[in-house]
């Protein structure tokens, strides 16, 4: 299932890194804000792929600290949500150029 | 087409919920019985089919899917070093219980969180989702 | 804290004061039996109970809690020794097993101290029970890191 969310940002020539198929080949931005944004991203992705490796472990039941996974799901929940707002704002501020008298 | 991490995760946590479910009632089977004449206590032999999914972990990060597949849940009589049937002890059992109690729990905190991340993704971010307190009196909001 | 084993910890520590009470409840109910002609008498038991964990001393245990290993927990093993006491003599003439000076031969149990292993024992339970819920009440408070939702 790809992230309806992540799909939209592609046109602002940020490689896509799904957050469930970590695997997909990706092309180099060239330019430093591009770079900024792919990095968060990978970054974002870590973490949720780390807190479903914990959730797994948590299932199986080799877990020995109960509170480090419950933070870290805080933590991928935030940044999360933080990424989220940022592709909002870019967009709105996407289609505010749009928007505009030549 | 390979499975997503996200499919493997629910599914093992769902199975990890039926085990826990099922251990309940064993241990609650075992206590109510503890003074019933030649009863045997029951247990969920359900952490020995877990050692491959458990390598499987360790070293790929996630589990396989094709070992999901094969695992099932029963429950087989306990026995003491020598072979012999083992008898209930009180205090085992509701150590036992208070362990399950703290998995469930943590199983379905944890599912609840996963799934309220897809569906912050589902609704674009943009969407407040309400949901009810354990009282149902006062909303709160999700994102 | 592993917490998977907090609670078998908790377990073991009562497992071994129950089988503390029932040594002193076994002492005490075979109190008054008499020793038999053939020398065959009633020695109260007592229960011993060591660390599963031998030679380590402390201060290696520290050092290895201290470099984030787990500690391995030593959790105690119970084993159940007779105590040799001499056989409480009482002046009975008339009684059909007496000896030949007219003194029977009960059991050496000391009441007063199986009282007092019982009712030790019964607090150690009731601490273990404390501690376990403790762990309980712990680790579902853990699970409402980032709201209680």
């Amino acid at each position: 299932m790809t992230l309806d969310a992540i799909a939209n940002i592609a046109n602002l020539a940020a490689p896509e890194a799904s957050g469930v198929t970590p695997a997909v080949a990706v092309q180099a931005p060239s330019t430093a804000f591009g770079q900024l944004v792919s990095q968060g991203l990978q970054q974002v992705n870590q973490q949720l792929m780390t807190g479903q490796t914990d959730l797994q472990q948590l299932a199986v039941g080799d877990v020995q600290n109960l509170h480090h996974i419950m933070i870290r799901m805080e933590e991928s929940r935030l940044s999360f949500a933080l990424m989220m707002q940022v592709r909002n704002r870019l967009l709105e501020a996407y289609q505010d150029v749009l928007k505009m008298q030549v | 087409m390979p499975v997503e991490i996200e499919v493997i995760t629910t599914t093992v946590m769902a199975l990890a919920l039926d085990a826990a479910s099922l251990r309940h009632q064993a241990i609650a089977t075992n206590i109510a019985n503890a003074n019933t004449l030649g009863y045997v206590p029951k247990r969920l032999n359900f952490d020995a089919q877990l050692s491959e999914a458990r390598r499987a972990l360790q070293m790929q990060g996630s589990i396989d899917p094709q070992t999901l597949a094969f695992m099932r849940l029963e429950l087989e009589p306990v026995l003491q070093a020598n072979g012999q049937p083992a008898t209930v002890q009180l205090d085992t059992e509701m150590a036992d219980m208070a362990q399950n109690t703290v998995q469930y729990q943590a199983l379905i905190k944890g599912l609840s969180r996963h799934m309220a991340l897809l569906s912050a993704a589902v609704n674009d971010g943009k969407k407040i989702i309400k949901i009810r307190n354990y009282d149902g009196l006062q909303p709160s909001f999700c994102y | 804290m592993d917490y998977n084993q907090v609670f078998a910890i908790s377990a073991a520590g009562m497992a071994l004061e129950r089988t503390r009470v029932e040594v002193a409840a076994l002492n005490l109910a075979n109190a008054n039996t008499i020793q038999t002609p053939n020398g065959a008498n009633y020695q109260p038991l007592q229960v011993v109970a060591r660390s599963s964990q031998q030679g380590m001393p402390f201060d290696a245990l520290v050092a290895q809690g201290l470099q984030g290993s787990a500690l391995p927990a030593s959790l105690p093993v119970a084993s159940l020794e007779p105590v040799n006491v001499q056989p409480r003599m009482v002046y009975e003439p008339g009684h059909p097993l007496a000896n030949e000076r007219g003194f029977v031969a009960y059991a050496g149990v000391d009441t007063a101290t199986q009282m007092v292993t019982m009712m030790s024992a019964t607090r150690a339970y009731e601490a273990n029970v404390a501690a376990m819920n403790t762990a309980r009440t712990l680790a579902l408070k853990a699970l409402d890191i980032g709201g209680a939702n």
